[in-house]
This record gives structure tokens, C-alpha cells and sequence, in this order.
């Protein structure tokens, strides 16, 4: 997928808010310490599974494109989800005991499409996606782009650490 | 007993047999090196690792000493990376689904190559971070002012280095336990 085709890329549903824009904000839901290191206040590796950014573990049967659940590591489009439809997501994302609520990660979508391929600074090695459906139409997923290693994604996901941000949650409603 | 790991000739590549957790019960056969082994440390379920007849190894300084000391080396892990051997021993009893993410725990042979690693490094390097990844990968993190290091061991038998020191200095790739550039590797790693 190219570059142009990435930022005109909308799911076929009819509610879907179509393409994410570079300076959209996206939102990744974090738990308390699989994600999130609350001792460091920092995301761990975990909070992006490189596997599942290129489909590693996903046979080809299972890999779906349909809108919202697709395949890819699930983000937020904060224009798009309610501050208080984000906060409903996080806490029922931590359920587990012993697992807490963390603070939201967020990153502008184009500065994920900047990561780039340190040899070849015009090869961009993440994608974002629109990936909205009925019910979640703020879905997004991002992916590597095909035909780099995994030593690339992981080196992607050392750059995503450093450029996802720690958002206080939302209050949510009621 | 939790585990146990065995070393091996060159003491770089530890087998984990015995009693597997829980998670692994299925199976019948514990994952044992290709090599011969001797000189076994134990785990124990609190997670506490300990010489065979010895209660408490990091009174002093941890070592394995073959019994036939002429053929088998001797491996020596200095007490400060204590908590980073419990860490990641402390792997091989992730349940299933362990960040309710999917998460799977990381394959015994995994956990018994990134133990071999860490055994090498705790020679030199400075105790790195640990972490833990759901779809099973490991990995060891060092940042410096001039430099980083992250070494990630795959459960497909992949090693992950993304490594750099100033300018000169980058070592990036996938490489598996034999063609890891070792030298390079440490070169980097000992300026972090």
C-alpha cells in the first residue's frame, strides 16, 4: 500500500468516518503493568505486539479485513470517539485482577507514517488505517507496511515508545 | 521445584528440564539441550535460584562448576543481576492470556536461550531492562546518553538486535542463537 493510497484508505462501512488525516490524534488503550509502567510512567514494548503489526501469528485464513476487526494493533481516532467512550473502553480494558487502569497513549498518525526505514529515509514502515465500523467507528489499526524484517517493526516500536504521549484518562459518564 | 537449568559445555546455552509450570503439563517431553549438559542450578517456585546444595547462591556471587571441571567451564553472574534472573524466570509461569490481551508466555526454550544471554553479558554489561512481550517475545534493553541496545529473543528461534553506539557503531538484524555477532554486540553493549 502506498503512501497515497494509506491516506485515502476508508473501510466500506457506512459509518465510517473515512481516512485517518496526518494530524489526527489516535489513541492507544494501555493496561497497568502489562502496557504501562506505572513505577517509570512509561509504555512497555508490550502495549505493541510487533506479531501482530505484521501478522506474524496470523494465518492467512484469519486475517480479517472486515471493518473492525481487522488486522493490526487496534487504535482510537479522538476526534472521532468520545472522551467519555474512551474512558468506558480503558476500564473495561483492565478488568483482570491486579491489572489497574492506565492513562491513555496518544500519538498524532502523522507521526507514526514518519517513522521511516533508517537506511532508506523514504520507506515508511508503519501504516494507519481507517478501520471504523458500526459501533466503533473511531476503530483504527496500524500495521507494518510489508517487506521489512522484523528487526525494522521492532525498531519502529522503540520509535513509538518515544512518540505516544501519556493522556490523563477522561471522566466517563454518570 | 519449579526448574531447573542445566549448563552447558560453554556454559553459554542452559537447558531448562525438569518440572515444567503449570501451562505446560501437556507436554510429555521437557525441551532438553542438543548438547550434553552438567552443572544444574534450580529454581524454585518462589523463584529463587540456587545451587544444587547450596539455599541461598547470591550470598555470594553465583557460579556453576562442572563436575568434571577440566572439560566444563565455569559461569559466574554477579549478584546485581539477581532480580533480572528471577524476572525472567518468572516468565515461564505467565498463564495463558496473561495481559488479557492474548498474551502467551514465552516457550521454555525461549526463556532458556535469552538465560544463556544474560549469563553471557552479566560478564560485562551493566543489568538491563527486561520485558516481556504477548506473543511470547523476551527482551533485554540498555539506553545510554550515546547510545541504546535491545536484544529480543523471538519464540520462533529469532534474535532481534537493534544496537548503536555514536556513529560508528549499529549493529541491526535477525539473527539466531549461532550467528548472533556476539563481538559487536558486547563492544556496544559495554558503553551503555
Amino acid at each position: 500500500m502506498t503512501s497515497q493510497e494509506e491516506s485515502r484508505h476508508r473501510c466500506p462501512c457506512s459509518d465510517s468516518p473515512g481516512p485517518v488525516a496526518d494530524e489526527e490524534e489516535v489513541v492507544r488503550l494501555l493496561r497497568d503493568p502489562e502496557s504501562f509502567d506505572s513505577k517509570s510512567g512509561a509504555l512497555t514494548e508490550n502495549a505493541f505486539k510487533t506479531s501482530r503489526m505484521m501478522r506474524t501469528k496470523i494465518k492467512p485464513a484469519e486475517r480479517s479485513e472486515v471493518c473492525g476487526d481487522s488486522w493490526g494493533e487496534s487504535l482510537q481516532r479522538s476526534a472521532i470517539t468520545s472522551g467519555a467512550k474512551l474512558a468506558e473502553m480503558a476500564h473495561n480494558f483492565a478488568r483482570k485482577p491486579n491489572q489497574k487502569i492506565a492513562p491513555l497513549a496518544v500519538a498524532k498518525a502523522g507521526e507514526i507514517r514518519a517513522i521511516r526505514h533508517e537506511e532508506k529515509s523514504q520507506e515508511q514502515l508503519l501504516i494507519v488505517l481507517d478501520d471504523g465500523c458500526d459501533g466503533d467507528p473511531g476503530h483504527t489499526v496500524m500495521r507494518a507496511r510489508d517487506g521489512h524484517d522484523r528487526s525494522y517493526v521492532q525498531e519502529a516500536r522503540r520509535q513509538l515508545l518515544k512518540i505516544f504521549r501519556l493522556k490523563p484518562l477522561p471522566l466517563a459518564e454518570g | 521445584m519449579l526448574l531447573d537449568a542445566v549448563a552447558s559445555p560453554d556454559s553459554t546455552v542452559p537447558a531448562l528440564v525438569a518440572t515444567l509450570p503449570a501451562r505446560n503439563r501437556g507436554i510429555s517431553e521437557p525441551w532438553v539441550p542438543s548438547r550434553e549438559s552438567s552443572s544444574r542450578i534450580n529454581s524454585t517456585s518462589s523463584g529463587s535460584f540456587a545451587l544444587c546444595g547450596l539455599s541461598d547462591p547470591f550470598d555470594r556471587d553465583f557460579s556453576i562448576t562442572g563436575a568434571q571441571p577440566v572439560a566444563w567451564s565455569t559461569l559466574t553472574i554477579a549478584r546485581a543481576f539477581r532480580p533480572a534472573v528471577e524476572r525472567l524466570l518468572s516468565y515461564t509461569r505467565l498463564p495463558e492470556n496473561w495481559d488479557n490481551d492474548g498474551g502467551q508466555a514465552p516457550r521454555l526454550s525461549t526463556v532458556a536461550k535469552a538465560f544463556g544471554f544474560l549469563a553471557e553479558i552479566a560478564q560485562y554489561a551493566k543489568v538491563p531492562r527486561l520485558f516481556v512481550v504477548g506473543d511470547g517475545e523476551i527482551g533485554f534493553s540498555w539506553e545510554g546518553a550515546s547510545g541504546y541496545a535491545q536484544v529480543s529473543f523471538h519464540d520462533d528461534s529469532e534474535i532481534v538486535v537493534l544496537a548503536k553506539f555514536g556513529d560508528d557503531l549499529n549493529v541491526r538484524g535477525v539473527f539466531n542463537y549461532d550467528s548472533l555477532p556476539r563481538d559487536k554486540v558486547a563492544q556496544i553493549i559495554k558503553q551503555l
